[in-house]
């Protein structure tokens, strides 16, 4: 008779990943190594798919960090068009504070900054052409700003009042401009890759060479719909962008979450056969440079670029969230790449195309302009007061034409109205 | 100078409440926009809130350490322009209450501002509600009969073991000569049926068949109209009063107006011409629009209401019976008007469609046959109202006038009226009245 | 100027649904047509049998087996001007796709405000009565018929699905067309043990050529009675049919054809000249559509009714395999409830 034994022969343990660092830590990055230069020479964006593997998983960079052009991936950029950029990011995050104010002082429910992620957006937006749909998650407003869309329609929208375009049926930030190419922002992460992808499909379909781009958080790469995306694109070749925007954090589960702790995000198209990059998110240069290989490739018929844009998310996921709960407090300042506008600044200063006081009076500036233009869109109403948005606009575009259904029941409201 | 009430916002989805973790103004300071003012927090984040407007700190919420509601007035400032709160109340009242503190701030805050409520109340009128057999057990559609048949469920036997009354039962019930009314409706109100005028099933299954002879049991509205003429006829003495009116002025007018109308308008009858003149003239005899409480009915009785309102029954033709839907405050409604209204009672009758309300609160009737009206009716008193008018067919005749023959269109119009409470002198000061007016229409529109 | 009598052919329901397809597809460039099997083979009910040889590659073609990928291009599509009619091959697989019907296809014009709509078709087959056992046999259009901003309808006959499904491709919201696969090749009475029909000879496989349309929104009369009202679609409108012949019973029955937008005029008129409704749906009962049919009838006929409303369903378990005709709503459960409604005085 075998006896039974005490010892284990299973060996595998449930592993649940956890980051390296949290509140009360002090935290120390050393170990991820910032490649000082180039990284990954610029093949031909018409390349093999497979040309691009190294691509995801080494850094496109070409800002380092004095500010000096490095490598292989030099865009070719007037210091108008940087200087252009700069103001955009500038701009776009100097919304989102007055946006975040105001939510806590209660004329909004919800805001949702994008700090530390400006380049990703204006850099991506500066090398596509307005037309190009880009199917947003809620932290590209700055795309937004890059093509000249109506701050006071932004800011109206985040009010849900009279000057909403949407009437208000959306929560804040969830914009829809089509004119502007910008796809309608679903709250369902994940679900526009796809869709993004479709859209693309029709383009060539229509032998239009206008293309799509498409985006997603690290987080929501978890998501079936990534994965039909990078499928469906490969499989099809549709003329799209796929960016992953790893902002290292998922409201509070660090990237390693739905990474596991395995490849990088970018390496997640080479299964696919598609061309990955993986960019430095902070340097607006590189995401430029990133993006127009994608673009170029997407437009001469090779297909799809899966992009991931190594960044990271300095504020909170948005006004309802407390980021001290669960990372260091100093945490984005010693994240090691820094800054996006700090480094373009730099840049640009480095190279006599700018300076301290003009840098001053752009955030003057810019602060002026969102203030004026904040209070017009507040006249037209906020939560804190009356929106002045008409109830019986929830009825509408529900369908093309209403149906009986809703014709009783708009009539049942206004016996509840009115009474 | 104006005050500015900053309510602690909700500022994470939902929350309710927030602890005050930090302050970093006092009362009395001046502060810029935006310039922090307390740090909150919340189960979820800790935030730092800041000033909405620039002005002075006149009130702050409370200590420290206290959890302040979502809503509650977090600062009050004195601001240099217009404020949010200027038609105010006092701010030491309104200062709001932590939701939990220490006992001293309690004592402070004492009365608590909650969020004002912006929506109007919910609507608390009476609700009125309709019985038609209380809990006894029956099919929706034999409750709406029995509240058409103002028949209380409840007094209707069952055959079924398990108490529920069907139509069958109702109508075993009807043909019993059980009936006994409540409530109003447009058919009797007072129908109990007295031993004479019921034939119970039993008598007339002894009465043999003649040959050719087919039977109907009397059920159902025809069961009820039977009962209530009969006791019509019973408690009051009628007396008929009839005159000849020359109507062709009045046919002359309804031809123009009808040539003149626009399509939207339906095509103006005689009847709603009638009920205009009646309006007028009827403001000048009110004992006509009149109810009798007698008492015959085991009611409180012996008084008459006499109404203002003309609230006209118009005795309709249905395929079950006679309905009498009623013209609401006719003497306010253009002819048009009513001839529009009057197409919708008559249809809705014909539908069953009719609410209660649209089948009661008649103050006197109106009973036209119209192209079938014959020369003379004599038509019931719908009790317990005390009058009922029928005006009789248009017909022609030729005339005399200035010695030539000329033709004529006339209309018998009739009345008939309790003579316990109308006299047959102001019945026929009142008809001459009436007369005059639809002689010449004209008048009809001047009041 | 004399006008032709349309010219029709006797067409089965696959066969009416690919003349729809094909039709839209010959008339608008921008109809394109795709789903798993659907291309060169021409789909597993064969109902796009040819399309591609027909019409191209690029406008008839295979898609992953990924139904969240099929209708989530869809949605990308017809957002872009595009007229896509996604197959689903079975109703059993359309979960993994919920969402992007649910929460993108049928929200995306509210929550842009009419900045971005979704006029893409979804074509499903549902129902029992094939030994699908419960992977081939769901009915699930209760979970659709509740999400705001999507219509859901289904056919029971050739002449419907055509005109149907054109009116679908045609209209500029999402709408999800259920294709009850036991009337694919004729109508169904509901007993399997006899020989089966087709659709030969039968009036409504009678399919006029070209293009007409069928409005959604409107219920068909199926037989007109005084005495019980029942409420039926897709393969129920058969087994109701049978039922009502073989009782002698005068039954008004109503093919609802549409269930989001629902003819509840048609309802209501019937069920008050009636007083008496049975409703039928194969679909599992607990809050099966049949439940919002019995509510919307209670609100409207209330004082009408002679007798509590009947639901004929299938049971709250899954589509078994062995115990298929147990399962199934068949005509003995009609018979039962009709009798039941019409036995209360």
């Amino acid at each position: 008779m075998v006896k039974a034994t005490k010892s284990r022969k299973n060996t595998s343990r449930l592993h649940v990943p956890e980051p390296p660092f949290r509140p009360g830590d002090t935290p120390d990055y050393s170990h991820i190594s910032v490649p000082s230069s180039h990284s990954p020479k610029r093949p031909d964006p018409l390349c093999e798919a497979h040309e691009t593997h190294d691509h995801a998983l080494g850094l496109i960079r070409v800002l380092n960090f004095k500010g000096e052009l490095v490598g292989d991936w030099q865009p070719d950029l007037t210091a108008e068009r940087l200087r252009s950029g700069l103001k955009d990011m500038v701009m776009t995050r100097t919304m989102d504070d007055r946006m975040f104010n105001m939510q806590r002082q209660g004329k909004m429910s919800f805001y949702m900054k994008s700090r530390g992620e400006e380049a990703v957006s204006v850099g991506h937006a500066m090398a596509l052409r307005n037309t190009d749909m880009v199917f947003p998650t809620y932290r590209q407003q700055g795309i937004l700003i890059q093509r000249g869309a109506s701050m006071k329609e932004m800011m109206c929208q985040c009010l849900s009042n009279s000057g909403d375009p949407l009437d208000g049926k959306s929560i804040p930030v969830l914009y829809s401009f089509r004119k502007h190419g910008f796809f309608s922002i679903s709250g369902n992460l994940g679900t526009q890759l796809i869709q993004g992808v479709g859209w693309a499909m029709s383009n060539a379909y229509k032998d239009s060479d206008e293309i799509a781009s498409v985006f997603t958080g690290e987080g929501a790469t978890a998501e079936g719909d990534f994965h039909y995306a990078l499928n469906f694109a490969s499989t099809y070749r549709a003329p799209c962008i796929l960016n992953v925007v790893n902002n290292q954090w998922a409201i509070s589960s660090f990237q390693g979450i739905a990474a596991g702790e395995g490849e990088t995000f970018a390496a997640r198209g080479t299964g696919y056969g598609l061309a990955t990059l993986r960019v430095d998110g902070n340097d607006l240069l590189a995401v430029y440079a990133a993006t127009q290989w994608a673009e170029q490739r997407a437009r001469g018929g090779g297909g799809a670029t899966l992009i991931e844009h190594f960044t990271y998310r300095k504020s909170g996921h948005s006004t309802s969230d407390d980021p001290s709960k669960y990372r260091p407090e100093n945490d984005p300042e010693v994240w090691p790449f820094g800054d996006p506008v700090e480094r373009l600044k730099g840049h640009l200063i480095l190279i006599g195309e700018w300076d301290e006081a003009r840098h001053v009076a752009l955030e003057e500036e810019c602060k002026l302009y969102v203030r004026e233009t904040y209070k017009a869109a507040e006249a037209m109403g906020s939560l804190s007061s009356e929106t002045n948005v008409n109830h019986y606009t929830m009825f509408e575009q529900v369908y093309e034409t209403s149906l009986p259904h809703l014709d009783e029941q708009k009539r049942a409201f206004t016996e509840e109205f009115e009474s | 100078m104006g005050t500015y009430r900053f309510k602690l916002p909700d500022i994470g989805e939902g929350v309710v409440e927030a602890e005050i973790t930090a302050w970093y103004v006092n009362v009395g300071d001046t502060v810029e926009e935006d310039q922090p003012l307390a740090d909150a927090m919340t189960d979820k984040a800790t935030i730092e809130l800041t000033a909405p407007v620039a002005g002075v700190i006149k009130t702050v919420a409370c200590e420290e350490g206290d959890i302040l509601a979502v809503g509650a007035d977090l600062v009050v400032f004195t601001t240099d322009g217009p404020g949010n709160d200027d038609g105010g109340s006092e701010p030491e009242l309104a200062a709001p209450a932590p939701v939990s503190a220490l006992p001293e701030v309690e004592a402070k805050n004492a009365s608590v501002d909650a969020p004002t409520a912006t929506t109007k109340p919910i609507p608390s009128a009476a609700i009125t509600r309709s019985v038609s057999g209380g809990r006894t057990i029956a099919a929706p559609a034999v409750r709406l009969r029995a509240t058409q048949l103002n028949i209380d469920l409840s007094v209707v036997p069952s055959q079924d073991e398990n108490g529920r009354v069907t139509h069958n039962d109702l109508d075993a019930y009807l043909l019993s000569g059980k009936v006994s009314g409540q409530g109003t409706t447009s058919v009797p109100t007072q129908a109990k049926s007295a031993a004479n005028t019921s034939t119970s099933s039993s008598k007339a299954a002894e009465l043999p068949l003649e040959d050719g002879e087919t039977r109907q049991k009397v059920i159902g509205l025809r069961r009820v109209i039977a009962t209530r003429m009969s006791e019509a006829k019973r408690y009051i003495p009628h007396f008929t009063y009839v005159e000849e009116i020359d109507v062709t002025e009045l046919e002359a007018f309804r031809t123009r107006a009808n040539s003149l109308k626009t399509d939207d308008k339906p095509k103006l009858t005689v009847l709603p011409l009638i009920i205009r003149a009646l309006a007028i003239t009827l403001e000048d005899w009110p004992q006509f629009n009149a109810r009798y409480h007698d008492g015959s009915d085991g009611l409180e009785g012996g008084f008459i209401r006499q109404f203002t309102d003309l609230n006209l029954g118009i005795a309709t033709q249905t395929d079950t019976g006679l309905i009498v839907p009623v013209l609401k405050k006719a003497q306010t409604l253009s002819v048009w008007e009513m001839a529009v209204e009057i197409a919708r009672l008559a249809e809705g009758a014909r539908k069953n469609k009719l609410g209660t309300d649209e089948l009661t609160g008649a103050s006197t009737t109106l009973t036209s046959l119209g192209p079938l009206g014959g020369i003379v009716t004599t038509p019931v008193i719908n009790r317990p109202e005390v009058a009922i008018f029928g005006p009789n067919k248009i017909r022609k005749i030729l005339a005399l006038e200035n010695a030539e023959i000329i033709e004529r269109k006339v209309m018998n119009f009739s009345v008939s009226c309790d003579h316990r409470v109308i006299d047959g002198y102001d019945a026929a000061k009142m008809m001459q009245d009436l007369k005059a007016r639809l002689q010449d229409p004209k008048s009809i529109f001047l009041l | 100027m004399s006008e032709k009598a349309p010219k029709t052919q006797n067409l089965n329901m696959i066969e009416a649904i690919r003349d729809a397809l094909d039709v839209k597809m010959s008339q608008d460039k921008d109809v394109l047509v795709f789903g798993e099997d659907v291309g060169y083979f021409g789909g597993v009910f064969r109902c796009t049998a040819g399309l591609q040889e027909k019409h191209g590659l690029h406008r008839c073609f295979d898609t992953p087996i990924s139904e969240g990928g099929i209708v989530g291009i869809a949605v990308g599509m017809a957002a872009n001007g595009l007229r896509p009619v996604a197959e689903i091959q079975f109703a059993d697989y359309i979960y993994p796709a919920y969402d992007q019907i649910a929460s993108e296809a049928a929200r995306l014009r509210y929550r842009s405000n009419g900045d971005f709509t979704a006029p893409l078709t979804i074509r499903t087959p549902v129902g029992g009565g094939i030994y699908g056992g419960t992977t081939h046999s769901q009915s699930p259009e209760a979970l659709f018929t509740h999400i705001a901003g999507l219509k859901t309808i289904i056919p029971s006959n050739p002449y419907d699905a055509k005109g149907m499904l054109i009116s679908a491709i045609e209209d500029n919201d999402p709408v999800l067309f259920l294709e009850p696969k036991r009337l694919y090749n004729g109508p169904f009475y509901g007993d399997p043990h006899k020989p089966a029909v087709s659709w030969k000879g039968q009036e409504l496989g009678e399919v006029p050529t070209g293009h007409y349309t069928v409005p959604l929104g409107k219920a068909r009369h199926m037989r007109k009675g005084d005495d019980v009202t029942i409420l039926a679609y897709g393969t129920m409108v058969w087994i109701a049919e049978a039922v009502a012949e073989e009782m002698g019973v005068s039954a008004d029955i109503l093919d609802l054809r549409s269930l989001l937008p629902l003819d509840i005029d048609a309802i209501e008129e019937s069920v008050k000249k009636t007083g008496r409704c049975v409703i039928l749906h194969e679909a599992t009962r607990t809050s099966g559509f049949g439940a919002e049919l019995s509510a919307q009838v209670q609100e409207r006929c209330f004082y009408h009714l002679e007798a509590p409303i009947q639901r004929v369903t299938g049971w709250d378990t899954p589509y078994p395999h062995a115990q298929e005709w147990a399962y199934f709503p068949g005509p003995k459960r009609t018979a039962l409830a009709i009798r039941k409604v019409l036995e209360v005085a």
